[in-house]
């Protein structure tokens, strides 16, 4: 191959990188161009859906690190983001906390719950960790019910925090937001990806796929595993945070089991295992009701369902999950390598084996 | 790449599951840079021994010592920090990372940046991670594994996993190598090349090995000595030549056709 040619590396440095192919980098600069520019031409409604994707990137990162990555299941995930946006709550309305110091304070008590949450993990695997992941759900809940009937504006209002300031910006409205998301969302996928790349991210993989030989070559599984429990509790607290100081409201009825359970959707929608899967599982489940919403809005007007709608929208979230695990157990990122992988062998293509010739 | 290689004495070790015990009354040394073949049939207690050693199992009685520190109770993971490298008699490597992410696991223990250095891949983790995938390759050089680098390792052959595992082993840098029949299942021509690494591995870099296998042929052209296995106890040690001719030996294992 010749000198210069894009294909041919010269360093390990090179081999290494996150996107190491040259048009995977022109795609994802143009995209991020493309990102960056979306406020001046989007409408609100378009930067809204937006936002709410990017906090859904955050989370689904970090669920993806601990369940795909780590292979511990958690059903935790949507009190971690509970515990993150009451934190900032308190910090917010008790000690009159700055952004800057509410969201990271958010992150570290987030981080210390996953560690309790995360020790369970080191007797109990599979559906067994499942269980005690949701006793803990229910456990952190409860606290928090109590919490907001006891010191909340009242039992069902939830808990109002003010629009952040950062030095003189206020950041108020969707395009602010869109910013601060954006930039938040991006660093987190960077995060991810640098530790899915590095020995820490190998060390989960080895926990998950074999744990035993894990500790026979030298990785200390307690420590890996709590390490995993503790960042992915901490970005979901990020994500909590953020999703708090953004609505305005932080009612403890907005984290749900089945909150949980979404992002466990994104992520094996997504893909396990993989970063950039848990950015299209993240964009897909929380663009999902409303594709259902517009779906109706299409239809003749007595066809519509109207409010009854909502429920299907929670039931598309368990048939997206089954369809995905029957016909692209991989998720949305295996259609991606696939496309890729053809044009990669263009002109030739790759035929599977008839099981008569596979004999 | 070059490890001194560590004495391992093994003294009085018993091991028992309940009722059934599968180490009786153990005591051997392995002496430095030395090849010591471990044989004996199928229960013998020879990989439940490397399970002691290795730290996976712990002994009921007895103590095992590496290079005069007693190992036994220690964790797991600790065991390739004390210099103890394994591979297993299924490979059990990681089936959904490439060889070298398989054989940069096998560094792990080197990496010493944090979770914070390893997730903005700045300044030293960065580093960390060129060097030790330049040893990595040193080391698929060895086993001439080139061509399987970003295989993912659950699609390759199985005598190239098992060639992956003993070189994950060695990426550990041990002072005392355990292989567990890293012959069996192998075609002839990758038992060849087995035996030319095992020589290499032993002249070349120099850690103390410890090999269970059964190829009585094998073991005995290429080990410095060779201890016999039955029921859990010892029942021959020596040198190739002497050992072979053991009327113990011949009985226990060879079979009473190798007599005649």
């Amino acid at each position: 191959m010749a000198a210069g040619s894009p294909y041919l590396r010269v360093s390990y440095a090179e081999t290494n990188r996150i996107f190491p192919e040259p048009y995977q980098r022109v795609v994802v600069t143009a995209a991020l161009v493309a990102l960056l520019a979306v406020p001046f031409f989007g409408s609100g409604y378009l930067l809204h859906l937006m936002n709410l994707t990017f906090l859904a990137v955050i989370g689904a990162v970090g669920l993806n690190l601990l369940t795909g990555y780590c292979g511990q299941v958690s059903l935790g995930h949507a009190s971690f983001m509970a515990i993150g946006a009451f934190v900032t709550a308190i910090l917010t309305n008790l000690y009159a906390a700055p952004f800057w110091l509410a969201v990271p304070a958010s992150c570290i008590i987030g981080a210390a719950v996953g560690f309790v949450v995360g020790l369970p993990a080191l007797r109990f695997r599979g559906i067994y960790l499942a269980i005690t992941t949701l006793a803990m759900h229910y456990a952190i809940i409860f606290i928090l019910t109590t919490y907001q009937a006891k010191f909340g504006s009242s039992a069902t209002a939830g808990i109002s925090i003010p629009a952040p300031v950062i030095g003189s910006w206020q950041i108020e409205g969707g395009r602010s937001w869109y910013y601060v998301l954006l930039l938040t969302g991006v660093a987190t996928v960077l995060f991810g990806l640098n530790l899915s790349r590095s020995y820490v991210g190998r060390a989960w993989v080895a926990i998950r796929d074999r744990d035993i030989a894990a500790a026979s070559v030298g990785i200390n599984v307690t420590r890996f595993k709590l390490l995993a429990f503790v960042t992915s509790a901490a970005l979901a607290a990020l994500a909590g945070s953020l999703g708090a100081y953004f609505s305005g409201v932080v009612t403890v009825e907005a984290y749900t089991l089945e909150l949980a359970i979404l992002y466990l959707a994104m992520i094996i929608v997504g893909g396990m295992g993989s970063i950039a899967g848990s950015v299209l599982g993240a964009v897909f489940m929380t663009l999902l009701p409303f594709w259902i919403e517009h779906g109706f809005d299409m239809l003749p007007p007595n066809w519509r369902l109207g409010s009854t709608s909502y429920g299907l929208q929670e039931a598309a979230i368990g048939i997206v999950i089954i369809l995905f695990l029957l016909f692209e157990p991989k998720g949305l990122i295996e259609i991606y390598r696939r496309i890729a992988l053809y044009f990669e062998r263009w002109p030739f293509r790759y035929r599977e084996l008839s099981p008569a010739e596979r004999r | 790449m070059n490890a001194r290689g560590a004495t391992l004495e093994i003294e009085d070790v018993t091991l028992q599951f309940g009722g059934i015990t599968a180490i009786r009354n153990l005591s051997l040394r392995a002496n430095p840079s030395e090849l010591l073949a471990l044989v004996g049939p199928n229960g013998a207690g020879k990989t439940a021994l490397l399970n002691c050693i290795n730290g996976i199992y712990q002994p009921t009685v007895g103590a095992i010592l590496l290079d005069g520190l007693d190992i036994g109770g220690l964790p797991l993971h600790k065991m390739v920090e004390h210099g103890i490298g394994r591979a297993f008699q299924h490979a059990e490597l990681f089936p959904h990372l490439t060889v070298t992410e398989n054989l940069l696991i096998g560094r792990h223990c080197r990496f010493r940046s944090g979770l914070w250095a390893a997730g903005i891949y700045f300044g030293k983790a960065r580093r960390e991670e060129m060097e030790e995938r330049r040893r990595v390759e040193s080391v698929i050089d060895f086993f001439e594994l080139y061509r399987h680098r970003d295989m993912q390792v659950g699609a390759l052959p199985y005598g190239v996993q098992k060639m992956v595992g003993v070189a994950r082993a060695l990426c550990m840098e041990p002072k005392l190598l355990l292989l567990d029949e890293p012959c069996t299942g192998l075609i002839r021509e990758e038992r060849e090349n087995l035996a030319r690494f095992l020589l290499r591995i032993n002249h070349e870099i120099g850690p103390t090995v410890i090999w269970v296998e059964h190829d009585m042929q094998m073991v005995s052209d290429l080990a410095d000595r060779i201890v016999v296995l039955n029921h859990g106890a010892k029942v021959a040690e020596g040198v190739p030549d002497v050992v072979r001719r053991d009327p113990v030996v011949v009985e226990a294992y060879l079979g009473h056709a190798a007599t005649a």
